[in-house]
């Protein structure tokens, strides 16, 4: 062993270093050089013959080698380690993904929570109201009269008197399921003094047989803004800003007018058809428009009855239904499928 | 309401296509929903809303047409002459209120036959049937001019007279649709000397119908009162073009009109000899006056209209304007323009004819809002939390049948009901979310391995009216793969408590309990109320299996909760304080011990808390068994207690003491065995 060449060695163990990939390689290695019968165990032993100063010099060179291969395999070992801890199996990726199990938001409270935001966005604040609501605020104070031809689409449910609590029944209100949102609005504006920006998502009632376009119980977004100054412009703005933001920036817009009787003017808002650009289809009859809400600036009569001066405030409110909106949205062609709850149904939203 | 093309150029000149036509109608207001070629004509149909009644009718229409396309509007005929009566007819009214204006003409040695073949395709178009000359014309005249008329075969009408008053108890009247109808005191009728002949603005009687027999005519042509109309057809259930007119209200000179054109017409196609007439009315209504300050228009609409142009478009519309001053008009309303009362009325009238589509877009000025109510974002977030939870939301019907109720067995005392329901399906208000929940995991338990949902909304009851509620249930397992295999998870009640604590937790609601008590849909041994500060803040439980059978859910547990969202919201605690993160070693122990079965574990925990210990820091069952290798009787349970000292390291012996003192305090008052 006199002859062994150190700086072989060393050239040798870095080549063999570069292969080392798994700590079973790694070990091995270890054990071949600093193993009790290892390279450098078999060149110490061989210096026992050498004289003094050669065997000082060369006892110092294995020393240095020596440390320098505990370096290089502690470092490869933190190196390997660092790559994984497993073993280094194959995972086949085509196997489902372990996660959490997700729910999901029913579609219909996912579109009042988005067109409750673009509103809150501009401003608006959201108020919820009662669905057992007092005829005055359903009707008279929204200066809709109880018996005249305005109040047909109105058709209403009411609630048996002999069941209410006795508190109710010594009024001389009859109560119902309110027909629109639109009670709300009294009631914002009896409580609070403008200026006031407020949207109202709810459940609205009307005695309607159910099929595949009706339903007795459906959902409304109302808004309405009331200050000294509010034009029917605006009202167009806002609500092409919220065309905008639910159906897209192309979406085109038209204002119709029509006729309500707590709104004056009053219009009712068509979208250019989302399924066929507005070129005419089935879902918008040929006509190349979708009506998605009514509108209007509140009629004077609505001021009064709450109290405040016409002559000084002036608003705007409109309403919406959300079925509606969340069918044209999506394609869904019968509005049952809201109420029926298949999860089969909810999942895809 | 149905008109066509050709019908509409007898009033208009029309220079536009039906197509331009339907367009600008529907944007001045009239929307036409269906326009279909028929023959060499068109059939328009267009949605007229119950404020203007004077569209119910071609000429109506055609004053429309002619301001918005600009063209002429022409109608003119000339009234056959007026004889004196060879027959007098009297008029009798019991109230001026329920008929301010009857006009009876009385035309003799009608010849019926056919209609004109015009007549009778416009009729048709419009959905009319076509019965004889004088029928179709009072139905012509009704379609052209929009005020109803009858005419009555008048050698039917006994005592020559013709009286308008309410129905007697239980009278009735055999009608032209061969129906006979019962009356009473609420419903107007037009009688005879012996017998009512007709329902004043409704239907005609049979037995007085012009047939081919009839030789002389009573022509009538009236104003009912609205009101009686709507309520008398209501409580008949009979909606016909006539009563929808008169319950929309009509125009007095618009009903001498209609009389006179339909007599010209009579005069022209039914060759009568002698025409007179008998006329009663108690008032002529006078022009309603508006001062009109033409600023309005501008503050309303938010952009401006010359003053010519409102005059332009106002007088097109016949109304009579003077100008008072700069800004102000004196407006007076033509007779049969009902709905316009005041200026906000005059305002709609000029920006619909001006055009919606012109005025422009602007954003208004919107105050911030100073107290911003967050019940509405706290709802938001518990939504996530659920749905974080695997759960899906569900949106049910308010309204069930009784009988689900009692299925359910809930007690039905202050349950709320519809006096008017559809059916009696939807007879009564949920007085709780169970039902739906169960509804809907029957529906889907057959699809899915596993169901959870939750559901928001208002429940109803006799105390508070209405209340907002959350219900939560849980049905079947859940499965994953793992590695090394299929897992299943069965749903029992600790989801659902797991579930209802997160919502507790992110509400910040730390004083709340789940006390024992047994509910009747609940199966006995896992009914829980759940209290928030000692209030009753809903229930936690496995249904009762009896329950569950009636819904078709067979041999599966479910699990449900409802918790008062009002009372949550009410109690929800959102202040949060930091605490220091911790600076020295936190020391945990174990303690494993075996426990009598009926020991609460919940007792246990809050004893030890409570007993003193300022260096346990937590503690917590962090093992539980029952079962093999347990004597039964027992549950084993392994108690982790964490200790801690913001001031130092805890020496052993400190630890020692207190977790010494936590082991004697569980073997004497919990006869806990160490294991």
């Amino acid at each position: 062993m006199s002859n062994f060449n150190l700086e072989e060695i060393e050239k040798k163990l870095e080549e063999e270093f570069k292969e080392i990939d798994s700590p079973n390689k790694l070990e091995n290695l270890r054990l071949q050089y600093l193993g009790r019968k290892g390279i450098l165990a078999q060149l110490t032993s061989g210096l026992a013959i050498l004289p003094l100063e050669e065997r000082r010099q060369k006892g110092q060179r294995i020393n240095a080698l020596k440390q320098k291969i505990e370096t290089f395999l502690s470092a490869k070992e933190k190196e390997l380690a660092d790559i994984s801890f497993s073993s280094g199996e194959k995972i086949d990726i085509g196997l489902p993904a372990v996660a959490q199990h997700f729910g999901g938001l029913h579609p219909i409270h996912q579109m009042i929570g988005e067109i409750c935001k673009i509103f809150v966005n501009m401003g608006f604040k959201v108020v919820e109201g009662p669905e057992i609501e007092t005829e005055y605020n359903n009707f008279t104070a929204l200066n809709i009269a109880l018996e005249h031809p305005c109040r047909d689409v109105f058709d209403t449910f009411y609630i048996k008197e002999e069941t209410l609590n006795p508190s109710f029944k010594n009024s001389k209100e009859k109560f119902l399921l309110r027909s629109h949102t639109s009670p709300v609005q009294i009631r914002v504006m009896q409580t609070y003094k403008p200026p006031l920006a407020v949207v109202v998502p709810g459940k609205v009632y009307r005695p309607d047989a159910v099929d595949a376009s009706h339903s007795f119980m459906f959902h409304q977004i109302e808004g309405f803004l009331v200050d000294k100054e509010v034009k029917f412009s605006d009202l167009k703005g806002i609500l092409y800003n919220f065309a905008c933001n639910v159906f897209g920036e192309k979406i085109k817009m038209r204002f119709r007018p029509h006729y309500f009787p707590f709104t004056e003017p009053s219009a009712e808002v068509d979208i250019s058809c989302i399924i066929c650009d507005g070129k005419g289809c089935s879902v918008c009859s040929k006509k190349g428009w979708l009506e998605v809400l009514g509108c209007g600036m509140i009629h004077p009569k609505v001021f009064k009855n709450v109290g405040y001066d016409p002559k000084e405030y002036k608003g705007f409110a409109f309403g919406m239904g959300v079925e509606r909106i969340v069918m044209l949205k999506y394609g869904i062609d019968d509005i049952r499928l809201f109420f029926e709850n298949d999860l089969r149904f909810l999942e895809q939203f | 309401m149905k008109f066509t093309y050709q019908w509409l150029l007898d009033f208009v000149e029309i220079k536009v296509s039906p197509e331009e036509l339907s367009h600008k109608l529907t944007m001045a207001g009239l929307e036409v929903v269906s326009l279909e070629q028929k023959g060499k004509d068109w059939v328009f149909e267009v949605e007229v809303t119950s404020n203007r009644p004077d569209l119910l009718s071609v000429i109506g229409i055609a004053r429309e047409v002619g301001l918005i396309c600009k063209c002429k509007f022409k109608f003119k005929f000339s009234l056959p002459k007026i004889q004196k009566s060879s027959q007098k007819i009297n008029i009798k009214i019991d109230s001026p209120q329920d008929c301010p204006f009857y006009c009876a003409r009385v035309i003799k040695d009608v010849a019926i036959d056919y209609s004109p073949v015009w007549i009778k395709e416009r009729l048709e178009a419009v959905g009319l049937r076509s019965i004889n000359n004088v029928v179709d014309i009072t139905n012509y005249v009704q379609f052209s001019l929009g005020h109803p008329l009858h005419a009555f075969d008048l050698d039917k009408i006994q005592d020559n007279l013709i009286y308008v008053r309410r129905a007697k108890e239980k009278e009735n009247l055999l009608a032209i649709d061969g129906k006979s109808y019962i009356l009473d005191k609420d419903i107007l009728v037009i009688a005879d000397g012996k017998r009512v002949i007709a329902l004043a603005g409704i239907i005609g009687g049979k037995e007085t119908e012009v047939g081919l027999s009839t030789k002389n005519i009573l022509l009538e042509s009236a104003k009912f009162n609205p009101l009686i109309i709507r309520r008398g057809r209501q409580k008949l259930g009979l909606n016909t073009e006539s009563s929808y007119r008169f319950e929309r209200d009509v125009d007095i000179f618009n009903a001498r009109l209609a009389s006179n054109y339909a007599v010209y017409l009579i005069k022209q196609f039914c060759s009568p000899k002698e025409i007179s007439e008998r006329q009663t009315h108690f008032f002529v209504p006078l022009k309603e006056r508006i001062i009109f300050n033409v600023d309005e228009v501008e503050r309303i609409l938010g952009v401006k209209v010359k003053k010519e142009k409102i005059s332009y478009i106002l007088k097109g519309l016949e109304f009579q304007t003077k100008a008072i001053n700069k800004s102000k008009l004196e407006v007076k309303v033509p007779s049969f323009r009902k709905d316009i009362k005041e200026g906000i009325d005059l305002v709609e009238e000029v920006a619909r004819i001006w055009g919606y589509e012109n005025i422009p877009l602007s954003l208004p000025y919107i105050k911030p809002v100073e107290k911003i109510d967050r019940n509405f974002d706290i709802i938001s977030q518990i939504k996530t939390i659920l749905i974080g939870q695997g759960l899906f939301e569900v949106i049910n019907y308010s309204l069930w049948s009784k009988k689900i109720l009692e299925d359910v067995g809930i007690n039905l005392e202050d349950i709320l009901y519809i006096s008017n329901p559809l059916s009696k399906l939807q007879e009564v208000l949920r007085p709780l979310l169970l039902p739906g929940l169960l509804f809907n995991i029957s529906k889907n338990i057959r699809y899915q391995e596993g169901v959870s949902i939750f559901e928001m909304g208002r429940i109803f009851n006799k105390e508070k009216n209405e209340e907002n509620f959350l219900g939560i249930a849980l049905c079947g397992k859940r499965a994953f793969l793992t590695e090394t295999g299929r897992k299943e998870e069965h749903f029992n009640l600790l989801h659902l408590k797991g579930v209802v604590e997160l919502i507790f937790k992110k509400l910040g609601i730390r004083d709340f309990d789940f006390v024992f008590h047994h509910l009747p849909y609940l199966e006995s041994n896992q009914s829980f109320i759940i209290t928030i500060k000692q209030k009753n803040a809903g229930y936690l439980g496995k249904l009762n299996p009896s329950v569950t059978n009636k819904f078709d859910i067979n041999k599966k547990d479910v699990f449900i909760s409802e918790l008062n969202l009002d009372l949550l919201l009410e109690s929800a605690d959102f202040n949060k304080k930091y605490h220091p993160l911790p600076i020295y070693p936190l020391v945990k122990r174990d303690i494993s011990i075996l426990l009598k079965e009926e020991i609460p574990l919940k007792d246990l925990i809050k004893r030890i808390e409570n007993c003193g210990l300022p260096l346990l820091k937590k503690i917590q069952v962090i093992d539980f068994y029952k079962g093999e290798s347990i004597p039964t009787g027992f549950k084993a349970v392994t108690l982790g207690c964490s200790y801690y000292s913001d001031t130092h390291t805890l020496t052993d012996e400190e630890i020692n003491t207190a977790h010494n003192k936590i082991i004697d305090l569980l073997k004497s008052e919990f006869s806990a065995q160490l294991r």
